[in-house]
């Protein structure tokens, strides 16, 4: 059993098919890129799968259960942690505090919760900004902290919206080292990148998504080389 | 804490000092007789209760609400009808009020809370003006004239809780202020209080961390309901009489208590109280002393709460308990001597 199944989704808003009919499993384990050109739907279909948007057509399988249209903090629940292309730091409150609210979903106390989030925020390298306001973050460290959130909710099923998106090459590669010790810790990833290295190297299997449909699906040297996915990237690049 | 371990720091010299200071000043206003002090007073301790209550919901919760007259109303009619209908002394009215506000909260939290922001903010002062409008024609309780209680004798004061002067409430409405700062600060540091400044920062964020921002708007909007409603009981025992013009006023009750909370600083868990501390004698000033120094320019007092919250908006617009922590003097308060 594939622990997340995407059947035949589609959404739509007004008369635009954001994602069309699109199928894909991941299973435990693994590490997924879905990629693809500027409004291809990505975005879209991770806030299908993470309950922010309801699919027209299709279900979303979890673990082998229907979570198709349950509410955001449900599927959170479940163990599908998500991070934010647009960031969404809790501003008025400190790092700590920050994570400490998402730790609080597995913990019995606060204290315990608090524990957590200390762990957590020594292992994405933001501990010494713990008792800083998020507000006080660059962007780079709200990502970060977008991050440190998703992992505190312990998820097995982490959805990371272009975490790299921003970083130099330098902050780029910590951060996949970051995430193959996620990965390694037994968390299974998919993530939309737009940073071409960082998703093709982590990634053992890359989705590409185009138009709202998916285009093609392979390892990232077979995605690489088709030439539907390059001309999907060129066709788009306008100079 | 102990006593000894809480005057180590500036801060817990400062708070034992300013408790010993409220225990003793009913007492010494009364000993002197100085009435104006004693009704000041209680109308600070009362509005701190109320706009402490507002700042769970509006503050941490960050569910704006300028119709905290629904509970406050509610509270004052239902302590008032237990004890001139039922004959149950305020002791447990007060209590019984601060419950039906609490139920009142509940239920219009599941039409209310299908709003956000400044739309949740107008449909609260829409509520408010449903529940004015509705108590008017409402014979069984008064109508239009209100409810007023008669004069008890000496001998049945203390269950009728009827007393000349504000001072023994004074002491009353200290006592209701305790428990609800005690409940209040538990609830803050928990679980709640977390979840309920995650869901006034960013309530995606905050569902994308599991939680439901339904659940705990509503635990906010009966915890905060109950004291507000607890206020309106201390109210009506005060003054011996409610109706509906009063009690359900949006000026006097629902935008005092959110001047009060935005003044001492919403962000803060002690700002309100602050706030109600340092808004309410400004008001009572004016409205005994400057007000009827000018019978002709009336809304003199509505004047003098613009004015208040321009300097609010302009100089501290994080409110003063918040303005203090921002430039670091709480945290010197609290540093050992």
């Amino acid at each position: 059993m594939p622990l997340l199944e995407v059947r035949d989704v589609t959404k739509r808003f007004g008369g635009l098919v954001a994602v069309n009919s699109v199928s894909f499993s991941i299973d435990e384990g693994e590490i997924v890129g879905l990629i693809g050109p500027n409004g291809a739907g990505k975005t879209t279909l991770f806030n299908v799968i993470s309950g922010f948007y309801k699919p027209e057509a299709g279900r979303v399988l979890f673990m082998g259960r229907d979570i198709t249209g349950k509410p955001p903090y449900t599927i959170a629940k479940l163990g599908i942690g998500r991070t934010f292309q647009i960031v969404k730091p809790l501003l008025n409150l400190t790092v700590l505090e920050n994570v400490v609210t998402a730790a609080l979903l597995k913990s019995s106390s606060l204290s315990e919760a608090k524990e957590r989030a200390s762990e957590v925020l020594e292992f994405t390298g933001l501990h010494e900004k713990r008792m800083l306001k998020a507000s006080a973050l660059n962007l780079v460290e709200r990502k970060r902290l977008e991050l440190s959130r998703a992992l505190a909710i312990d998820p097995k099923l982490l959805l990371l919206d272009e975490v790299a998106a921003g970083l130099n090459p330098r902050e780029v590669d910590s951060l996949l080292e970051l995430l193959r010790q996620i990965n390694s810790a037994g968390k299974t990833i998919l993530m939309v990148e737009h940073v071409m290295r960082a998703v093709m190297t982590i990634s053992q299997r890359v989705i590409v998504l185009h138009h709202g449909s998916k285009l093609a699906e392979g390892t990232p040297s077979e995605v690489a080389s088709d030439r539907r996915v390059i001309e999907a990237y060129l066709g788009e690049v306008v100079f | 804490m102990s006593l000894t371990s809480l005057l180590k720091t500036p801060l817990g010299f400062l708070s034992a000092a300013a408790v010993a200071l409220l225990a003793a000043a009913p007492a010494v206003f009364k000993a002197a007789d100085l009435p104006f002090p004693a009704n000041t007073l209680l109308l600070c301790l009362m509005y701190g209760i109320l706009a402490m209550a507002w700042n769970l919901l509006s503050g941490y919760g960050g569910q704006l609400s300028f119709g905290h007259a629904i509970f406050f109303g509610v509270g004052a009619y239902t302590t008032m009808v237990l004890m001139l209908y039922y004959d149950i002394t305020p002791w447990i009215g007060i209590v019984a009020g601060g419950a039906v506000a609490a139920l009142v909260g509940a239920g219009l939290g599941v039409p209310l809370f299908r709003l956000r922001s400044h739309w949740f903010a107008l449909a609260t002062i829409a509520a408010a003006e449903i529940f004015r409008l509705s108590f008017i024609p409402w014979k069984w309780i008064g109508g239009s004239a209100g409810l007023q209680a008669p004069i008890v004798p000496r001998e049945k004061a203390l269950y009728y809780l009827q007393y000349a002067g504000s001072y023994v409430y004074c002491y009353v409405a200290m006592l209701f202020l305790a428990a609800e700062l005690v409940v209040l600060h538990r609830v803050v540091n928990s679980r709640v209080g977390y979840y309920l400044q995650a869901i006034r920062e960013d309530e995606d964020a905050a569902m994308a961390m599991g939680i439901n921002p339904f659940k705990y708007k509503m635990i906010a909007m009966v915890v905060s309901g109950f004291f507000t409603g607890v206020g309106g009981g201390i109210y009506a025992v005060r003054f011996r009489f409610v109706d509906p013009f009063a009690v359900f006023d949006l000026i006097t009750i629902s935008v005092y208590i959110v001047v009060a909370g935005i003044l001492g600083g919403m962000y803060t868990f002690i700002g309100p109280l602050v706030g109600a501390f340092v808004f309410m004698p400004i008001t009572e000033y004016v409205r005994v002393y400057v007000v009827s120094r000018f019978p002709r320019y009336y809304g003199l007092h509505v004047f003098v709460l613009g004015v208040v919250l321009l300097v609010i908006a302009l100089s501290v617009p994080e409110g003063i308990v918040g303005w203090l922590e921002e430039k670091g003097y709480v945290r010197k308060l609290k540093e050992r001597w």
